[in-house]
């Protein structure tokens, strides 16, 4: 069984280059605060119950995209939502009711793995040596402000400004470091050997569009929001639509040290200013 | 082993103006064998200094408001062959930074052209990127250094590798074709542009030209090479390429097509279609067979980020003639 305890509620966010802190909502469990929120990784099949309390002032919901799990929590309750672990697969979870809610970070990932595998994204699938989850957001930090004020937000209108992966923007997430001893799910610095192969799940819970290049490599598309693709697309750079999540592998056929960013460049700056956001580093050894 | 090789100098004293009369500025690579009228390197299979470097989408030298310095967006075509060693010097002719980056081409870190990742080229330095053309396919290359500024002022072009031996097939062993077009696909933000770098807020982009090869309506383009001719029964090859900031959607007026490879790779299956997606760094090869003649408007819309709203597009023109 898997057991988990989340809590909707109010926070701050160190945002990069020249803001203070954000205020923005996310989810609090035993390890802290975080917007977005927590990645959750299950087992086909097996039960699972998430504890799940709204601090917020409105009603939220708790949904995971492609499941019917789909509860809605009033201000100041908590629901024991109990479900059974989906298909092998990468999910997202959070409030889809408004699209404010996955700006405001009510969002994270959700992978399901295959029962009794561990290298594989499904039973009979390729093999991977690691695998990495990569939670693209952003946020226009306009919509923040008037949310901390209780102002209303005209939601037809989203020019965001600050942009992440798994949370964190560049150079902070340089500091998400993954070694092969020492794996890190949601690692940007990756460090990986000569020759190995990599799953990583792709899951684009923000409201924009993301055009993902990899710089050194071409990678195999195998996955589209759960759908295994039956023919795999050799790809160096791939669309992922909101609420669109995809998995691909990726072989290290040479050394060095490669970037993997967004091809639509304004996600690379932080309110304007360059270097910064949705940008992992590949170090091949 | 043939070794094709091709030099550029950066540029960031250009200028365009626009169908409506507005100039804006503009950077770019510029090949160093040529300053105004012709010029580059003439293809020659067999010898060292034979790569073919043209100016993909502006037909002629300077012309179309070409203006100073010699800067054509996009900048210069390089075509080299499948198996191909091929060597690209950069003579850094500015005052700031700059590197080459070869868009899906999987090269070493040395070649890669990302300042994150090695050392960019000084001003007034040069570098030589070295790389082997191992597949066939449609790429670009453009500058790594303030990409989201550098790339958008214009300093991108077309990388073509043909099939082994520059026959005319998509891939090795892939389908045959009788003629070809590349189409890069971008925008222009004005204000980006014409503002003094620093003074706007790059995430914000607000693109007012949608282009074809360099080119904004009002069209349809008659630019000799975006404008498709064919003859009935004739096929032709579209690369498509995405170097702007939005997704754009491509349709060729209801003649149908293929769609045979991205990225520089055969796609496993090519099902017949009238419209293709393509997101920005993205490439897609599209086969058209005219089984008639006729008159087609093709169009390429660009739409907005949020919601994905139409923005702005581009026309150009697809004529089969009977003979």
């Amino acid at each position: 069984m898997f057991q988990w305890s989340l809590e909707m509620k109010e926070g701050l966010i160190d945002l990069p280059a020249q803001d203070p802190a954000l205020y923005t909502w996310g989810y609090e469990d035993k390890n802290g605060f975080r917007s977005p929120g927590p990645p959750l990784l299950v087992t086909e099949g097996e039960p699972v119950e998430l504890t799940v309390t709204n601090d917020l002032w409105e009603s939220h919901s708790f949904s995971i995209s492609g499941t019917s799990v789909n509860s809605s929590i009033s201000s100041g309750q908590t629901q024991v939502i109990t479900f059974t672990a989906p298909p092998p697969g990468t999910y997202i979870y959070g409030d889809f009711t408004n699209p404010l809610n996955r700006a405001l970070g009510l969002c994270g990932g959700l992978i399901s793995m295959p029962s009794g595998i561990t290298n594989s994204p499904w039973a009979g699938g390729p093999t991977f040596d690691r695998q990495y989850l990569w939670l693209l957001t952003s946020l226009d930090s306009t919509w923040n402000r008037a949310i901390q004020n209780r102002l209303p937000v005209d939601t037809k209108i989203y020019r965001p400004n600050y942009f992440f992966i798994n949370g964190s923007a560049y150079p902070e997430s340089m500091m998400k470091m993954s070694m092969p001893e020492m794996p890190d799910l949601e690692g940007l610095m990756i460090h990986e050997m000569l020759n190995s192969s990599i799953l990583i799940r792709i899951a684009n819970a923000g409201l924009v569009p993301h055009s993902v290049h990899w710089h050194g490599f071409h990678v195999k598309q195998i996955a589209k929001d759960r759908n295994r693709m039956s023919g795999f697309l050799i790809k160096d750079n791939i669309l992922i639509s909101p609420q669109a999540t995809t998995d691909v592998i990726l072989t290290f056929d040479k050394v060095g040290k490669y970037m993997t960013h967004d091809h639509i460049l304004m996600s690379l700056t932080a309110n304007g200013v360059y270097p910064n956001g949705a940008l992992a580093m590949f170090e091949i050894m | 082993m043939t070794l094709k090789t091709f030099i550029l100098n950066t540029n960031m004293h250009g200028s365009q103006t626009m169908p409506d009369g507005k100039t804006i500025n503009i950077w770019g690579f510029v090949d160093a064998g040529c300053c105004s009228g012709g010029g580059g390197m003439r293809s020659d299979s067999t010898g060292i200094m034979g790569g073919s470097m043209s100016r993909g989408g502006m037909g002629g030298g300077g012309g179309g408001g070409g203006g100073m310095g010699g800067i054509v967006v996009p900048n210069p075509l390089i075509t080299v062959n499948e198996g191909d060693d091929v060597e690209i010097t950069v003579n850094n002719h500015s005052m700031m930074e700059h590197t080459l980056h070869l868009h899906g081409l999987d090269v070493d870190t040395a070649n890669d052209g990302d300042p994150m990742t090695y050392p960019a080229i000084p001003p007034m330095g040069s570098y030589t990127y070295k790389f082997k053309a191992a597949n066939a396919g449609t790429y670009f290359y453009h500058c790594h250094v303030d990409t989201v500024l550098h790339q958008q002022m214009g300093m991108y072009g077309p990388l073509v590798v043909k099939a082994a031996n520059g026959v005319n097939h998509a891939w090795t062993g892939g389908p045959a074709y009788d003629k070809e077009y590349v189409w890069v696909l971008s925008e222009y933000d004005s204000t980006w542009h014409n503002s003094m770098q620093g003074s706007v807020n790059y995430s914000y982009y607000n693109p007012d030209y949608f282009l074809i090869n360099g080119k904004a309506n009002p069209g349809p383009s008659a630019d000799s090479k975006t404008a498709i001719t064919a003859r009935k029964n004739q096929t032709v090859l579209v690369r498509l390429i995405n170097t702007g900031y939005l997704v754009a959607v491509v349709s060729l007026g209801g003649l149908p097509f293929r769609v045979i490879a991205s990225d520089g790779r055969p796609l496993p299956s090519a099902p017949t279609t009238s419209s293709q997606t393509i997101a920005p760094g993205e490439r897609y090869d599209l086969l058209i067979t005219f089984g008639s003649s006729g008159n087609w408007l093709a169009e390429v819309k660009y739409l907005n980020w949020f919601n994905q709203t139409f923005r702005g597009k581009a026309n150009t023109k697809i004529t089969a003639t009977m003979s």
